[in-house]
């Protein structure tokens, strides 16, 4: 079978051509400094400490080879969504790897630790969809508007908005009776 | 609890709140992205490659969730191939068949590891999609890539991402037999399979199918265009598919194109591309191309011709079918149009490539090639193809199931300087039919004969790649007095498969036994000669990293140790030397050809029997070798030795193998050893080599440029201003430059003579002169 191809436009290629000699690597350093920690948070609350490491690592790999067609867009939220991304691809590769050993690492063990009232939020947490955590999290642990969370998740600031809501009310009726009435 | 209490509790349990990320990771993402930007500057390519180490050096491997993948980011050494935009090594298992470009994504089939690999050109990112079939061919189509699939025969159609949970979905299309070519006819796939013309719809539905001999389909002018077993060119009518015209050309042609004017057929029977009329069938050109026409492709107004078994391209202007350029692409290659740019697809590597045609290529050297298969009287027979002039005669030998395709890359680097012969035993490639010879000692005496019969007398120099190890060891523990030496490339160790039985799956110890018969190279050849004449010997292994079985079963890595410590024994039992070349697979002549090629020239240097140079035929011939010790560190002061001796020795080859990519303000060239000659013959006076080892035997000075310390001659260049020079450099300087000369340095203020660098690892950075 012969390789074919079809017409296509190749726009890009003098894009490929034009080698671009510019302060690359100052414009990344400042991005490096600006962002890590937070890209860091983020990978950390949502992954293992290793994983998270690998991660972030990842992360900015990518920023660094796509720098020319990112330039000034990579901001926080779009760091935050390349990460998502990330993960997300690490867990389904850990997934497939490790099973269920690797699941059962990654919920947290809380024998043995006397039980908190934070954990029943901790425990409604987990048994949230991944969807609703993560509206959840962005929101309150990355601190971000609804526009941003939007930009990560790829939806609209009213979008995003409403998930959040709709979320956090999921939240309140997974928690135990006791705690909703106190 | 209201909703701020519960969102207070919530940020209160934030685990990672406040946390800074630590040292590691920083220096991590600083080493990996910095990779990126600052590799070391002797390996960075000159010119034609720099955009290759700009885009996408490193290359992610990028899971989705239908792959089984090592997500493991990887640095990608620069491309070795000349005019390479884009080169991406695809996993390492051999074998890409068939790959096309759709706006910024190259679609590449590796029909081996059945995974169709995503790359996007910009980001030099991959995306690997597990097939779980042999494929080949790709074509992009309605949102949908199409492959050709052979057991069983189907069409495959694969929408990236379309699936559940983003998985690919994938769609198995039947076909009456295996697909022999297929083509994108308006809203429709055709295929011709098994006697049949299929016909697809954009969604995956069969539409049709009718009887039909076509091997090949192409829309290509208007209309659609086939070849028939039988040797026909057929035109179809695109609506009904049946045909309308028929052109019997007596041609063997699987593959069409066209230009503007003429559709171009290949021919393997006589070794051409042929074009013809569309409209009447008549035969415009005959282009005969040095072996057999594979694939072809038009890239702005050239034809391009990949000549599958000399591992060639051909280069032809359409209009007047002449040959532009033949050009060596090691790897079997495939060629395809990518835009403006010139797609190879490496069959017999893991790798595809964007070439750039308007830039400098790796062409075969000018001159006659030698190309014929020696009928010997046991019955069996040799090929072998030589080009090149200069002693001794390097004698390729390939891997089994390899030919001379197989050395392209370095028969024409090599062949720059010295006879080069690729040959291909008894029973291979083009000496395919004739019995195999039954040992490695009676295929030495085979490939004895042949170069007698061929006119290619020795002294040699062996190269043998894989199983061929055992052939040049055989041919050196024979007769070491023809053999100046041996470069053995990735050369199989005489227990592996031994070893490998005790440790491998049971599959594949089953499979290993199965293919072990009579006639296997593995089974014949093995040898376990050692090294009687005490004939140089050099072995190049490959790199762990990109291990042939790497994920092929778990414990692959026991079998990659088996291997790495089999070449430790021949190296132990041979007195060689062993080197891991970095960055290459099992075929190191296609992932870093110029180290076989370094190593090749600088053991012809040393034992040439017949100078390829004459003595005294350069301006340092006269001068004393000895160089008189200076406080330098240890590699500095090696590669100054090394510069002196080769200068005044007038060794051009050993010069560019010292000099790498040494920037010289005169310019530059594909053919470094050529290039030191000519500035040799045509310099300015006072005449460079001469100028180099006087300049060596002066005081040093050190110049520090960013990270870099520099170690200077003369110490005169140190100086910021030639105002600032001390008397006694100026002095020293006389031996080059008289009073007027210096008085030029004085106007222009600052020493602009000749100058050597050589940074403090011993790198030797620059010999230049002028501003």
């Amino acid at each position: 079978m012969t390789p074919q191809h079809v017409a296509h436009e190749v726009a890009t290629m003098d894009e490929m051509r034009a080698v671009v000699h510019g302060d690359d690597e100052a414009a990344f350093r400042r991005l490096f400094e600006q962002h890590l920690d937070a890209v860091h948070r983020y990978c950390r609350r949502r992954a293992r400490p290793d994983d998270a490491d690998d991660a972030v690592a990842e992360v900015f790999l990518i920023v660094w080879r796509r720098r020319h067609e990112v330039g000034s867009s990579a901001d926080l939220p779009w760091l935050y969504a390349t990460a998502r991304r990330v993960l997300a691809n690490q867990r389904r590769s850990l997934v497939r790897r490790m099973r269920l050993t690797d699941r059962l690492a990654r919920e947290p063990v809380t024998v043995g630790r006397q039980q908190e009232p934070d954990d029943d939020i901790r425990d409604a947490l987990t048994r949230l969809t991944e969807r609703d955590r993560e509206v959840i999290r962005l929101s309150l642990w990355e601190d971000l508007a609804p526009a941003e969370i939007g930009q990560v998740l790829g939806c609209s600031a009213k979008a995003a908005s409403m998930r959040l809501s709709r979320a956090l009310d999921r939240l309140s009726q997974r928690l135990s009776p006791q705690e909703i009435s106190r | 609890m209201n909703r701020a209490e519960l969102e207070s509790v919530i940020r209160s349990i934030d685990p990672a709140s406040g946390e800074h990320a630590g040292q590691d990771v920083r220096r991590r993402v600083l080493a990996e992205t910095m990779e990126a930007s600052h590799r070391p500057a002797r390996r960075r390519p000159a010119g034609p490659l720099v955009a290759v180490t700009v885009f996408g050096v490193l290359v992610a491997i990028v899971l989705v969730p239908s792959l089984m993948v090592d997500r493991t980011p990887t640095t990608r050494p620069a491309s070795n191939i000349p005019g390479a935009i884009l080169d991406v090594p695809t996993g390492t298992v051999p074998g890409v068949r068939g790959a096309a470009l759709d706006g910024d994504r190259l679609w590449v089939m590796s029909s081996r590891d059945e995974i169709l690999y995503e790359i996007t050109i910009d980001g030099g990112e991959v995306i690997e999609h597990a097939i779980g079939d042999y494929a080949e061919g790709v074509t992009v189509f309605g949102g949908a890539v199409w492959l050709g699939g052979y057991n069983p025969a189907q069409i495959i159609r694969i929408v990236p991402g379309a699936g559940f949970l983003d998985r690919d979905e994938i769609t198995r299309i039947p076909l009456p037999g295996p697909p022999a070519g297929g083509t994108v006819v308006g809203n429709e796939f055709w295929v011709a399979a098994g006697g049949s013309l299929v016909r697809i719809g954009a969604d995956g539905t069969v539409l049709n199918t009718t009887a039909s001999p076509l091997e090949e389909v192409v829309a290509e002018l208007g209309a659609v265009w086939g070849t028939e077993s039988g040797g026909s060119v057929v035109m179809l009518d695109s609506g009904t598919g049946e045909v309308t015209n028929r052109f019997d050309l007596g041609l063997d042609p699987t593959r069409v194109v066209a230009s503007s004017r003429a559709l171009w057929v290949n021919d393997r029977t006589s070794n051409s591309v042929v074009a013809i009329l569309p409209t009447t069938g008549q035969v415009i050109t005959r282009v005969e191309v040095g072996g057999k026409p594979h694939s072809m492709a038009l890239v702005g107004n050239r034809l391009w011709v990949s000549v599958f078994d000399t591992g060639t391209l051909v280069e032809i202007d359409p209009s007047t079918g002449e040959i532009l350029r033949r050009v060596a692409m090691g790897g079997g290659p495939g060629v395809f149009a990518a835009g403006d740019l010139l797609g190879v697809s490496f069959h017999r590597s893991a790798r595809v490539a964007l070439i750039d045609p308007g830039r400098p290529l790796l062409e075969l050297p000018s001159g006659p090639v030698n190309d014929q298969l020696v009928e010997l009287p046991s019955g069996r027979a040799v090929r072998v193809r030589c080009l090149g002039t200069g002693r001794p005669t390097v004698l390729l030998e390939a891997e089994f199931g390899e030919g001379v395709n197989s050395w392209s890359t370095v028969q024409a680097m090599l062949g720059a300087r010295q006879r080069v012969c690729a040959t291909e035993r008894s029973g291979m490639w083009g000496a395919e039919g004739f019995p195999p010879a039954p040992s490695a000692e009676e295929a030495v005496t085979d490939l004895r004969l042949a170069l007698i019969e061929a006119g290619e007398p020795g002294p040699y120099l062996l190269v043998g790649h894989g199983v061929g190890g055992w052939v040049s060891r055989a041919f050196a523990a024979a007769h070491p007095s023809e053999v100046a030496g041996m470069v053995l490339v990735d050369p199989q160790p005489d227990d592996f498969l031994d070893r490998f039985a005790q440790v491998a799956p049971e599959d594949w110890v089953r499979g290993l036994a199965s293919s072990l018969t009579e006639t296997n190279d593995n089974t014949r050849l093995r040898t376990d000669s050692a090294n009687p004449g005490q004939v140089p010997v050099v072995i190049l292994g490959h790199d762990p990293q990109r291990s042939p079985w790497h994920g092929a079963f778990d414990g692959f890595e026991e079998v990659e140790a088996i291997w790495q410590e089999g070449l430790a024994a021949m190296a132990e039992l041979l007195g060689a030397e062993l080197t891991t070349v970095e960055g290459a697979g099992r075929f190191i002549q296609y992932d870093q050809p110029g180290v076989i090629v370094g190593r090749v020239s600088a053991m012809s240097t040393l034992t040439a029997t017949v100078p390829s140079t004459p003595a005294g035929s350069c301006s340092a011939a006269d001068l004393d070798p000895t160089v008189v010790p200076q406080d330098l560190p240890e590699p500095v002061a090696a590669m100054r030795q090394a510069i002196v001796e080769a200068a005044t020795e007038c060794d051009f080859s050993r010069l560019a193998e010292l000099g790498g990519d040494v920037r010289y303000s005169f310019g530059g060239g594909n053919d470094p050893a050529g290039f030191w000659r000519e500035i040799e013959a045509a310099g300015p006076k006072p005449l460079p080599l001469e100028s180099m080892v006087e300049l060596l035997a002066l005081p040093f000075g050190t110049v520090r440029a960013g990270d870099i310390t520099y170690y200077v001659w003369p110490r005169a260049f140190a100086y910021d201003s030639w105002a600032s020079v001390p008397a006694e450099d100026r002095q020293a300087l006389t031996v080059l430059y008289d009073a007027s000369d210096q008085e030029g340095f004085a106007q222009f203020g600052a020493y602009i003579g000749y100058r050597v660098g050589i940074t403090a690892d011993g790198t030797w950075a620059y010999f230049v002169d002028g501003d």
